[in-house]
Protein backbone atom coordinates (compact mmCIF):
# COMPACT_ATOMS: atom_id res chain seq x y z
CA UNK A 1 0.00 0.00 0.00
CA UNK A 2 1.61 2.99 -1.21
CA UNK A 3 0.37 6.68 0.29
CA UNK A 4 0.52 10.02 -1.25
CA UNK A 5 -0.27 13.93 -0.95
CA UNK A 6 -1.21 15.28 -3.81
CA UNK A 7 -2.39 18.85 -4.58
CA UNK A 8 -6.81 17.09 -4.33
CA UNK A 9 -5.73 15.63 -1.20
CA UNK A 10 -4.36 12.36 0.52
CA UNK A 11 -4.45 9.44 -2.09
CA UNK A 12 -3.85 5.70 -1.93
CA UNK A 13 -2.43 3.18 -4.36
CA UNK A 14 -1.92 -0.92 -4.54
CA UNK A 15 0.54 -2.36 -6.77
CA UNK A 16 1.30 1.55 -8.55
CA UNK A 17 3.96 0.28 -10.56
CA UNK A 18 1.99 -2.06 -12.87
CA UNK A 19 1.02 0.43 -15.61
CA UNK A 20 4.70 2.03 -15.29
CA UNK A 21 6.01 -1.66 -15.18
CA UNK A 22 3.45 -2.37 -18.41
CA UNK A 23 4.86 0.82 -20.37
CA UNK A 24 8.39 -0.22 -19.33
CA UNK A 25 8.00 -3.91 -21.02
CA UNK A 26 6.49 -2.50 -24.27
CA UNK A 27 9.36 0.05 -24.27
CA UNK A 28 11.49 -3.05 -24.40
CA UNK A 29 9.50 -4.71 -26.64
CA UNK A 30 9.99 -1.94 -29.07
CA UNK A 31 13.67 -1.69 -28.28
CA UNK A 32 14.09 -5.12 -28.82
CA UNK A 33 12.37 -5.29 -32.25
CA UNK A 34 13.65 -1.89 -33.45
CA UNK A 35 17.64 -3.61 -32.78
CA UNK A 36 16.24 -6.72 -34.52
CA UNK A 37 17.05 -8.21 -36.77
CA UNK A 38 19.88 -6.60 -38.75
CA UNK A 39 23.20 -5.88 -37.57
CA UNK A 40 25.73 -3.26 -39.16
CA UNK A 41 28.99 -3.11 -39.19
CA UNK A 42 29.28 0.62 -37.80
CA UNK B 1 29.64 -22.79 -36.40
CA UNK B 2 31.52 -20.50 -33.88
CA UNK B 3 32.82 -23.13 -30.97
CA UNK B 4 29.90 -21.64 -28.74
CA UNK B 5 26.80 -23.75 -27.34
CA UNK B 6 23.82 -21.37 -28.60
CA UNK B 7 20.47 -21.27 -27.28
CA UNK B 8 18.04 -20.45 -30.21
CA UNK B 9 14.60 -19.87 -30.53
CA UNK B 10 14.26 -19.69 -34.15
CA UNK B 11 14.84 -22.55 -37.05
CA UNK B 12 16.93 -21.89 -40.09
CA UNK B 13 13.69 -21.56 -42.26
CA UNK B 14 12.32 -19.54 -40.19
CA UNK B 15 15.67 -17.35 -39.63
CA UNK B 16 15.31 -17.20 -43.39
CA UNK B 17 12.03 -16.12 -43.84
CA UNK B 18 12.45 -13.43 -41.35
CA UNK B 19 15.26 -12.18 -43.23
CA UNK B 20 13.62 -12.55 -46.56
CA UNK B 21 10.64 -10.40 -44.80
CA UNK B 22 12.73 -7.78 -43.54
CA UNK B 23 14.69 -6.69 -46.71
CA UNK B 24 12.04 -4.79 -48.80
CA UNK B 25 12.06 -2.71 -45.23
CA UNK B 26 15.54 -2.11 -45.39
CA UNK B 27 15.87 -2.01 -49.25
CA UNK B 28 13.11 1.21 -49.19
CA UNK B 29 14.82 2.57 -45.62
CA UNK B 30 17.96 3.29 -47.68
CA UNK B 31 16.53 4.71 -50.96
CA UNK B 32 16.49 1.51 -52.74
CA UNK B 33 18.74 -0.56 -54.15
CA UNK B 34 21.89 0.89 -56.27
CA UNK B 35 20.89 1.63 -60.14
CA UNK B 36 25.36 1.30 -60.30
CA UNK B 37 25.52 -2.44 -62.06
CA UNK B 38 29.05 -2.17 -61.88
CA UNK B 39 28.99 -1.68 -58.08
CA UNK B 40 26.45 -4.30 -57.68
CA UNK B 41 28.32 -7.07 -59.90
CA UNK B 42 31.59 -6.09 -57.67
CA UNK B 43 29.80 -6.93 -54.64
CA UNK B 44 28.10 -10.06 -56.58
CA UNK B 45 31.50 -11.42 -57.65
CA UNK B 46 33.36 -10.85 -54.20
CA UNK B 47 30.04 -12.17 -52.38
CA UNK B 48 30.29 -15.09 -54.36
CA UNK B 49 34.21 -16.08 -53.85
CA UNK B 50 33.25 -15.22 -49.71
CA UNK B 51 30.41 -17.85 -49.97
CA UNK B 52 32.13 -20.24 -52.46
CA UNK B 53 35.60 -20.65 -51.00
CA UNK B 54 34.84 -21.01 -47.34
CA UNK B 55 33.15 -23.51 -45.05
CA UNK B 56 29.94 -20.89 -45.86
CA UNK B 57 29.51 -23.32 -48.83
CA UNK B 58 28.41 -26.13 -46.91
CA UNK B 59 25.45 -23.79 -44.35
CA UNK B 60 21.56 -23.83 -45.35
CA UNK B 61 21.73 -20.18 -45.80
CA UNK B 62 20.47 -18.33 -48.88
CA UNK B 63 23.48 -15.60 -49.36
CA UNK B 64 22.64 -12.90 -51.53
CA UNK B 65 24.76 -9.52 -51.49
CA UNK B 66 23.29 -6.03 -52.48
CA UNK B 67 24.14 -2.47 -53.07
CA UNK B 68 21.90 0.19 -51.55
CA UNK B 69 21.31 3.75 -53.39
CA UNK B 70 22.04 5.62 -49.52
CA UNK B 71 25.08 8.16 -50.34
CA UNK B 72 25.16 9.46 -46.94
CA UNK B 73 24.93 6.41 -44.66
CA UNK B 74 28.09 4.61 -44.21
CA UNK B 75 27.12 1.81 -43.38
CA UNK B 76 26.93 -2.24 -44.45
CA UNK B 77 23.95 -4.82 -43.04
CA UNK B 78 22.85 -8.28 -42.83
CA UNK B 79 19.77 -9.73 -41.76
CA UNK B 80 19.23 -13.35 -40.68
CA UNK B 81 19.76 -16.15 -43.22
CA UNK B 82 21.71 -14.59 -45.55
CA UNK B 83 20.87 -10.97 -47.30
CA UNK B 84 23.70 -8.63 -46.49
CA UNK B 85 23.81 -5.14 -47.93
CA UNK B 86 26.41 -2.26 -48.09
CA UNK B 87 25.65 1.10 -49.09
CA UNK B 88 26.94 3.07 -51.64
CA UNK B 89 28.40 5.37 -49.33
CA UNK B 90 30.31 3.17 -47.89
CA UNK B 91 31.30 1.63 -50.80
CA UNK B 92 32.61 4.52 -52.40
CA UNK B 93 34.66 4.83 -49.87
CA UNK B 94 36.57 1.25 -50.04
CA UNK B 95 39.31 1.75 -52.55
CA UNK B 96 40.58 -2.52 -52.73
CA UNK B 97 38.43 -5.79 -53.01
CA UNK B 98 39.99 -6.75 -50.28
CA UNK B 99 38.50 -3.84 -48.22
CA UNK B 100 35.14 -4.83 -49.60
CA UNK B 101 36.05 -8.56 -48.81
CA UNK B 102 36.06 -7.15 -45.04
CA UNK B 103 32.96 -5.77 -44.79
CA UNK B 104 30.85 -8.23 -46.97
CA UNK B 105 33.17 -11.21 -44.68
CA UNK B 106 31.95 -9.11 -41.32
CA UNK B 107 28.65 -9.53 -42.23
CA UNK B 108 28.35 -12.86 -43.55
CA UNK B 109 29.96 -13.81 -39.99
CA UNK B 110 27.02 -12.21 -38.77
CA UNK B 111 24.44 -14.62 -40.84
CA UNK B 112 27.10 -18.21 -40.17
CA UNK B 113 26.95 -17.24 -36.53
CA UNK B 114 22.95 -16.81 -36.21
CA UNK B 115 23.85 -13.57 -34.08
CA UNK B 116 20.02 -12.15 -34.98
CA UNK B 117 18.80 -15.13 -33.48
CA UNK B 118 21.42 -15.47 -30.32
CA UNK B 119 19.58 -11.71 -30.09
CA UNK B 120 16.27 -12.48 -30.29
CA UNK B 121 16.55 -15.48 -27.76
CA UNK B 122 18.65 -13.43 -25.32
CA UNK B 123 16.57 -10.46 -25.35
CA UNK B 124 13.27 -12.76 -24.67
CA UNK B 125 15.22 -14.17 -21.65
CA UNK B 126 16.26 -10.41 -20.64
CA UNK B 127 12.72 -9.54 -21.33
CA UNK B 128 11.42 -12.02 -18.99
CA UNK B 129 13.93 -11.23 -15.89
CA UNK B 130 12.92 -7.62 -16.25
CA UNK B 131 9.20 -9.15 -16.11
CA UNK B 132 9.89 -11.19 -13.37
CA UNK B 133 12.16 -8.49 -11.10
CA UNK B 134 8.88 -6.53 -11.58
CA UNK B 135 6.56 -8.58 -10.53
CA UNK B 136 8.31 -10.13 -7.35
CA UNK B 137 9.58 -6.77 -6.10
CA UNK B 138 5.97 -5.12 -6.71
CA UNK B 139 8.48 -1.39 -7.11
CA UNK B 140 8.79 0.14 -10.52
CA UNK B 141 11.80 1.79 -10.20
CA UNK B 142 13.69 -1.68 -9.22
CA UNK B 143 12.08 -3.01 -12.49
CA UNK B 144 13.24 0.29 -14.29
CA UNK B 145 16.92 -0.34 -13.13
CA UNK B 146 16.59 -4.34 -14.31
CA UNK B 147 15.29 -3.02 -17.59
CA UNK B 148 18.29 -0.72 -17.93
CA UNK B 149 20.96 -3.96 -16.87
CA UNK B 150 18.86 -5.96 -19.10
CA UNK B 151 19.79 -3.11 -21.85
CA UNK B 152 23.59 -2.55 -20.87
CA UNK B 153 23.66 -6.96 -21.00
CA UNK B 154 22.21 -6.30 -24.27
CA UNK B 155 24.75 -3.86 -25.33
CA UNK B 156 27.52 -6.10 -23.95
CA UNK B 157 26.20 -9.39 -26.42
CA UNK B 158 26.02 -7.09 -29.40
CA UNK B 159 29.54 -5.61 -28.91
CA UNK B 160 30.76 -9.62 -28.48
CA UNK B 161 28.96 -10.08 -31.64
CA UNK B 162 30.27 -7.45 -33.77
CA UNK B 163 34.01 -8.62 -32.34
CA UNK B 164 33.39 -12.38 -33.57
CA UNK B 165 32.19 -10.34 -37.08
CA UNK B 166 35.21 -8.86 -37.24
CA UNK B 167 37.56 -11.88 -35.95
CA UNK B 168 36.22 -14.74 -37.21
CA UNK B 169 35.67 -12.76 -40.91
CA UNK B 170 39.47 -12.48 -41.19
CA UNK B 171 39.51 -16.09 -41.37
CA UNK B 172 36.59 -15.98 -44.32
CA UNK B 173 38.94 -13.36 -45.96
CA UNK B 174 41.58 -15.60 -45.67
CA UNK B 175 39.58 -18.66 -46.94
CA UNK B 176 38.86 -17.24 -49.67
CA UNK B 177 41.98 -15.32 -51.10
CA UNK B 178 41.46 -11.56 -49.63
CA UNK B 179 44.28 -10.08 -47.17
CA UNK B 180 43.08 -9.45 -43.83
CA UNK B 181 44.65 -6.41 -44.00
CA UNK B 182 41.92 -5.00 -45.92
CA UNK B 183 39.67 -4.94 -42.70
CA UNK B 184 41.97 -3.16 -40.91
CA UNK B 185 41.72 -0.31 -43.61
CA UNK B 186 38.05 -1.01 -43.05
CA UNK B 187 38.03 0.09 -39.63
CA UNK B 188 40.38 3.26 -40.43
CA UNK B 189 37.35 4.11 -42.96
CA UNK B 190 34.65 3.73 -40.26
CA UNK B 191 36.76 5.16 -37.73
CA UNK B 192 37.27 8.64 -40.11
CA UNK B 193 33.31 8.04 -40.96
CA UNK B 194 32.24 8.26 -37.69
CA UNK B 195 34.16 11.40 -36.26
CA UNK B 196 34.83 9.90 -33.24
CA UNK B 197 32.48 8.14 -30.44
CA UNK B 198 30.53 10.96 -27.99
CA UNK B 199 30.09 8.35 -25.04
CA UNK B 200 31.94 5.97 -23.64
CA UNK B 201 32.53 1.90 -25.30
CA UNK B 202 30.28 0.73 -22.25
CA UNK B 203 26.96 2.18 -24.21
CA UNK B 204 27.82 1.59 -27.41
CA UNK B 205 26.63 -1.15 -29.69
CA UNK B 206 29.66 -1.56 -31.39
CA UNK B 207 33.42 -1.42 -29.68
CA UNK B 208 35.29 1.35 -30.02
CA UNK B 209 36.76 1.34 -33.95
CA UNK B 210 40.72 1.76 -32.71
CA UNK B 211 40.11 -1.39 -30.15
CA UNK B 212 38.46 -2.84 -33.11
CA UNK B 213 41.91 -2.39 -35.27
CA UNK B 214 44.21 -3.92 -32.68
CA UNK B 215 41.29 -7.02 -31.90
CA UNK B 216 41.81 -7.66 -35.65
CA UNK B 217 44.98 -7.53 -36.27
CA UNK B 218 45.72 -9.77 -33.06
CA UNK B 219 43.25 -12.30 -35.39
CA UNK B 220 45.33 -12.00 -38.33
CA UNK B 221 48.26 -12.47 -36.13
CA UNK B 222 46.58 -15.67 -34.64
CA UNK B 223 44.47 -17.25 -37.92
CA UNK B 224 46.95 -20.16 -39.13
CA UNK B 225 46.20 -21.51 -35.43
CA UNK B 226 42.40 -20.49 -35.50
CA UNK B 227 40.88 -20.32 -39.10
CA UNK B 228 41.52 -23.84 -40.35
CA UNK B 229 38.13 -24.89 -39.84
CA UNK B 230 36.74 -22.41 -42.18
CA UNK B 231 38.20 -23.36 -45.26
CA UNK B 232 35.63 -24.27 -47.92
Amino acid sequence: MQISASPYGYSSQRGGGSGIRLILGVVIAIISIMSHPAHSIL
Amino acid sequence: MTGENQYLSLTPDQEIALGLQSAPEMIQEFGGLSPDQNAQTTVDNIGFNIVNKSVARTTPWQFEYSVLADQQTVNAFALPGGQVFITEALLSQLTTQDEIAGVLAHETIHVLARHSAQQIASSDLTNGLVGAVGVASGDASTAQTAAVIGQLIGLRYSRDDETQADTLGVCLMIASGYNPQGMVEVMQVLQNASGGSSQPEFLETHPNPANRIVQIQNAIQSAPTRCASYQG
